[in-house]
């Protein structure tokens, strides 16, 4: 149902660089619209940790919702128009979300920050409906690691190593 | 004048090429805060109170303030433009100012709203400047048993202001005091309610508290409550308001101030009350009622204007008397006291000049974001792009995250995650999350004050009821829960009567 909304948002606004991305047929791997949408990815890590100095430059995907047409549906939808990971009832999604959180606890002194940080990452987004796997993993573990590092160079605190303590 | 020339050396120093930099940080910040739904400015300075540990206080507490300036003008952006509303004080402007943008007016919207926000903070901090150094002559004569009827003031008004519902907000209020209890009592030395928890002797640290509430409870709420599809508006037409559009916002914008201010200005909560009082004014007072409900630029101008005001005035009793009125306020004293700075009367004489700069830098925050938000807004627009999953694991991360950095352990972790768990019962049974904060950081202040009094007159409790002005705030503050629930039976007398 999701995807055949996606179809619809999509083809009414079959404009804008960022208005054609989120047309989701099967047939795309998703390798050539991939440019733009890097963009707008890099634009959610680094935006919840540097402000938006890197909104200004992470962000090439979404340009094109400042100068789009008159459309009959005004509306650019947030996000992917791509089936998640995890199609379940909120109930299941809350009980992915609490068993990151608790991974995370039980990680971070054994298996090091960084791995906890990002099973939390993908735990938190799959749960709340995030497309492409391996996107999210990669998108975490760039967090994870900028993370780890602000925190060990820039405030001089120590997050536990891999491997643990 | 002796504050002006205290507010020009405030200036002086607010202008170091440090303390921009910190202003600037922190409007930035607020800014992105503001605009991103799921994160406000009080979970924003609650993750940054581990700064205080590294930072200078002038420089963290001016960054503080940006945060909470920027998170009002950042709000509006996100009501204006996204069809789910984020914060509460800007629901109202999401009334007429999504409907302007969908109508194609969303370019004035944002104007009419950044350029109210500038000229209402403006003014407003103008006003704190004023009335700051009055309320600190009135304060300097109370002592504990006026402090105390005080607090009792602000968590009454608190609790019926920030809620549904007179009740829940008490609830909020009294879960926010107990856990803020939590811990090792200073004078007697005995633990309270730390359930043999050897982690919980030291207390709940705020961060701690306000991230689970916020963070953890926020999100789970959100999944819970299944998917809900948000939309952007692409912004069209001007950057700049048309004569006629500024024609028709600039008495809103005043009248916006003038409702916002006092208000927040008083020992007494809520962006919310302004917003809406102006509202209905703006409703009332249009040549254009025809207008309201499908996008008319006074239902922006005026709750936006009475939003920045109050946000202003805010810091008036936080300043003065050390009275927060609202969540993000009483974060914001969570971050004197990390300093050992307790605001109120002393503060304007004992750091007179950390209060000046403040103030000062308030000044300049509101330039820096009506130029952030005006020929910028396209950045922040971008923002809201991010998708809800990144962002809600993003959160997760720095919420975690800010338990480590207040040297946090596992348990810990799990303290947050219960607490998290209770954020969102809070927010299944409606029960507000502000006044649970408010309560948090000004229940203890409240026992000290209680406990001073009762030093003085040893053990007698006449002495809390002892002054008139005591009484008259016992009077204020039973007015304040009694009324509505009052209020709403009349009505419903009156309307049982005429049907």
């Amino acid at each position: 149902m999701l995807l055949a909304l996606g179809v619809v948002l999509g083809s009414v606004s079959l404009r804008g660089r960022h208005g054609a991305a989120p047309v989701a047929t099967p047939a795309d791997g998703g390798e050539s619209l991939d440019v733009g949408r890097r963009g707008a990815g890099a634009d959610g890590t680094g935006e919840v940790d540097a402000g938006p100095d890197s909104g200004v430059n992470g962000d090439a995907g979404a340009s094109g919702v400042l100068d789009t047409p008159e459309t009959s549906e005004p509306g650019v939808p947030v996000g992917e128009d791509r089936p998640p990971v995890l199609r379940a009832r909120p109930a299941v999604r809350v009980a992915v979300f609490v068993a990151g959180l608790v991974a995370h606890a039980l990680l971070a002194n054994t298996a090091g920050y960084v791995v906890a940080a990002l099973v939390l990452f993908v735990a938190v987004a799959i749960a709340f409906g995030a497309p492409r796997l391996l996107r999210t993993v990669l998108i975490g573990l760039v967090l994870a690691l900028v993370v780890f590092y602000a925190f060990r160079l820039g405030l001089g605190l120590a997050l536990p190593d891999l491997g643990g303590r | 004048m002796d504050g002006f020339a205290e507010l020009m050396a405030g200036f002086g120093a607010a202008l170091s090429p440090e303390n921009l930099l910190f202003a600037l940080i922190g409007v930035v910040l607020g800014t992105a805060v503001g605009v991103l739904p799921g994160i406000g400015p009080a979970l924003t300075v609650a993750l940054l109170l581990p700064l205080t540990f590294k930072l200078e206080a002038t420089s963290s507490l001016i960054m503080f303030a940006g945060i909470y300036y920027g998170g009002m003008y950042g709000g509006s952006t996100t009501s204006i433009l996204l069809n789910t509303p984020g914060e509460s004080a800007s629901i109202i402007s999401a009334l007429e100012g999504n409907k302007m943008a969908r109508a194609g007016r969303g370019a004035a919207a944002l104007a009419t709203a950044a350029i109210g926000s500038f000229v209402a903070g403006t003014i407003a901090t103008v006003g704190l400047s004023f009335v700051a150094p009055f309320m600190v002559d009135v304060a300097l004569s109370f002592g504990p048993p006026e402090y105390f009827a005080l607090m009792i003031v602000a968590f009454t008004t608190v609790a019926a202001v920030l809620g549904s519902s007179v009740l829940r907000g008490l609830v909020g209020l009294v879960i926010g005091v107990t856990v803020g209890l939590v811990g090792i009592d200073v004078q007697s030395g005995q633990a309270r309610l730390t359930l043999g928890v050897p982690q919980l002797l030291d207390g709940v640290d705020v961060v701690i508290v306000v991230v689970g509430l916020f963070a953890i409870g926020e999100a789970i709420a959100v999944l819970s409550s299944g998917e809900r599809r948000s939309t952007v508006t692409p912004v069209k037409g001007s950057r700049w308001l048309s004569r006629v559009d500024l024609r028709r916002s600039w008495r809103p914008w005043l009248r916006g101030t003038a409702l916002g201010f006092p208000i927040g200005a008083l020992p007494a909560g809520g962006a919310e009350i302004p917003t809406f009082l102006s509202y209905s004014a703006e409703k009332r007072l249009t040549k254009h009622p025809e207008e309201f409900g499908h996008g008319a630029i006074e239902g922006v101008a005026g709750p936006e204007a009475a939003n920045n005001a109050s946000a202003a005035g805010v810091l008036v009793p936080l300043l003065a008397l050390g009275l927060p009125t609202s969540a993000t306020a009483a974060v914001i004293l969570a971050g004197f006291q990390n300093y050992g700075i307790q605001p109120g009367p002393l503060l304007f004489s004992s750091n007179d000049a950390l209060v000046w700069t403040l103030i000062a830098s308030l000044y300049i925050g509101n330039v820096l974001l009506l130029v952030l938000n005006l020929p910028l807004v396209g950045i922040w627009v971008r923002l809201l792009q991010i998708p809800p999953y990144y962002l809600y694991a993003g959160i997760a991360v720095f919420a975690t995250l800010g338990t480590y950095a207040i040297g946090g352990s596992t348990v810990d972790l799990f303290i947050l995650y219960v607490i998290g768990a209770l954020g969102f019962l809070l927010r299944l049974t409606d029960v507000p999350v502000a006044p649970a904060v408010v309560g948090l950081i000004l229940g203890p202040l409240a026992e000290e004050q209680l406990r001073r009094s009762l030093a003085i007159s040893q053990g007698d409790l006449g002495v809390l009821v002892s002054t008139p002005l005591c009484i008259g705030l016992y009077v204020v503050a039973a007015a304040a829960v009694l009324l509505p629930p009052v209020a709403r039976l009349v009505a419903s007398r009156r309307a049982a009567r005429a049907a």
